[in-house]
């Protein structure tokens, strides 16, 4: 019989499939759809600029609480479900099960970026828009959600419990975002390295329709990190 | 095909869960887990499907060693666990589809083996209904289809029929008779009945320990069976002993001084014999024991059950 080695795309399938399947999934997008679409709308005829740079700033606060919300069930589930225990005894290795993981979630993540374009096109239609920094803007977006998801599947892979899963990974998010806000508080290479460790920094520079390479490691580098540490985890839990 | 187990142990903390444990199967056929809750069953069967990994001691398939990072040899378990754990909001198809890739099974091959399993598990009615609506013995029935849905050539069934009405019982029992006509089934249970019914070779583990294995006719023939056996003697227990231990290299073999006689309880390994008791009858005659009695009590699985894990008090994992 034909052995398929990509089979983590079922696990990838079926991760999507129950999100379709579940309410939370659409509860959690139309609330971060409703709020921005809503933030949007109030600062748009405030600032009175074509620009999309007061939503991507706010996007990524709802990043916080949106992201965890769509990572809490994760692993978190699998261990609560028992089901855990049927994914580890088939042919997949701990780095597959956990791209399938943070890819299901980022997939669901960029699908509820999709309706947000719709702003674009009535800021376009109002004024002479940036469209390079807007699709600097959005690029950047991206960026952050991927290191967000791998923040939250990490988080989800430490507790069967997902309230503690979303609220670790707020957390741990809430730290990225607050470090280049308490660089004030420090002075010199202190201050360098916290700001080069907030997330707010490098997303200035894509804000800016700049997308430099620098900015793009330190997301990869956010992914890489939080799931080296998840498959870390996964394989003392079952020692 | 071989399965072999060799001296494993699994501690948790300091409490050993599973304590050097070996055992061999060769041959297609049902062998039974038998203990009592928290015996260590869960345990060993998850070390041999490669969830947890041994703190000592190795298996293998094949001769290849399973392990937690052993990923490939895993296609040739399929492995129903003690809870039977399912993705209750996915439909059985799309959950077969799912445990089928993976697997490894290619998409086209999937369909194939869902076709199989659906008919051969009686699933046909419930195939496009969520899981969650099913009843327990279809969930069950789910559950082995996708632990045989990539024709695994060792099948690990951790308490297939618990929570089971009798004939749904009576179901599962002959699709698993079926099955292990060309492949190694392993079930634990604590039913001895279901040990009576279906499996050709038992294992009685105990606080991690195996403490019996023997093939079904053994069980009901007396030959490894509990045999006691009084004798008068000028000897010590310890002479005794040597002398049957050269004599019938019994498995298992316990004395103690019992109102001036000794009183051995022995198990041997001895299907060609359908009765060992003239062995032993013939081993006290010449060695000038005097027997005062010998009683046989090896066809009841349930005493032996009994004998084996009295005083268990339902510790460990």
């Amino acid at each position: 019989m034909k052995r398929d080695s990509n089979n983590w795309t079922a696990l990838l399938k079926k991760e999507i499939l129950i999100s379709l399947k579940t309410p939370a999934a659409y509860v959690v997008i139309i609330v971060f759809l409703l709020i921005s679409g809503y933030m949007f709308a109030d600062s748009l005829f405030l600032s009175n600029v074509a620009t999309l740079r007061p939503f991507f700033s706010l996007t990524s606060i709802l990043f916080l609480f949106f992201i965890p919300a769509l990572t809490m069930r994760g692993f978190s589930e699998e261990f609560r479900n028992g089901t855990i225990e049927l994914i580890v005894t088939h042919p997949i290795s701990r780095g597959k099960m956990i791209t399938a993981k943070l890819l299901s979630s980022y997939i669901i993540v960029v699908a509820s970026l999709v309706p947000t374009l719709f702003y674009f096109i009535v800021v376009a239609s109002l004024g002479d828009i940036d469209a390079g920094a807007a699709f600097a803007g959005y690029i950047g977006l991206l960026f952050l959600a991927a290191g967000y998801v791998s923040v939250g599947i990490f988080a989800s892979s430490l507790t069967q419990n997902q309230v503690a899963a979303f609220i670790i990974a707020l957390f741990l998010l809430f730290i990225f975002f607050i470090l280049d806000k308490v660089t004030a508080l420090t002075t010199g290479s202190v201050a360098y390295v916290l700001q080069y460790a907030s997330s707010d920094f490098h997303l200035a520079n894509f804000y800016k329709g700049v997308i430099d390479f620098r900015d793009v490691v330190y997301f990869g580098g956010i992914v890489f990190f939080f799931s080296s540490l998840t498959a870390k985890w996964l394989e003392l839990k079952f020692k | 095909m071989s399965l072999k187990v060799s001296e494993l142990t699994k501690l948790f903390g300091s409490t050993a869960a599973v304590d050097n444990v070996s055992f061999e199967i060769d041959k297609p056929s049902v062998v039974g887990f038998l203990g009592p809750n928290g015996a260590g069953k869960t345990t060993t069967m998850r070390i041999i499907t490669g969830f947890l990994a041994p703190t000592k001691g190795t298996i293998t398939i094949d001769g290849e060693s399973v392990g937690p990072d052993n990923f490939k040899l895993r296609s040739k378990i399929g492995y129903l666990p003690e809870s039977n754990p399912l993705y209750t909001e996915l439909e059985v198809h799309e959950y077969l589809k799912f445990a089928g890739e993976l697997s490894g099974l290619s998409a086209e091959a999937t369909q194939e083996r869902l076709e199989y399993v659906v008919a051969r598990c009686g699933l046909k009615e419930v195939l496009y209904e969520p899981i969650f609506q099913l009843s327990k013995g279809y969930k069950q029935r789910v559950g082995l289809a996708q632990a045989i849905i990539h024709d695994p050539e060792i099948l690990i069934l951790d308490e297939p029929t618990s929570g089971l009405d009798p004939n749904q019982v009576v179901e599962i029992h002959s699709l698993i008779s079926e099955l292990a006509k060309e492949k190694f089934v392993v079930l634990s249970t604590h039913i001895l009945s279901e040990v009576q019914a279906l499996c050709n070779r038992v294992f009685i583990i105990n606080k991690g320990k195996l403490v019996l294995d023997a093939t079904s006719e053994e069980l009901q023939h007396g030959g490894t069976g509990n045999i006691s056996v009084l004798v008068r003697t000028r000897s010590t227990l310890d002479e005794v002993k040597n002398v049957f231990e050269n004599a019938l290299q019994p498995k298992r073999l316990s004395l103690k001084e019992e109102g001036g006689a000794i009183s051995l309880q022995l198990a041997i390994a001895d299907s060609d014999s359908n009765d060992v008791r003239e062995k032993i009858f013939d081993v006290c005659v010449s060695n000038g024991f005097k027997m005062l009695g010998l009683y046989s009590s090896g066809s009841d699985l349930e005493k032996v059950f009994r004998q084996l894990t009295v005083g268990n008090d339902e510790t460990g994992q």
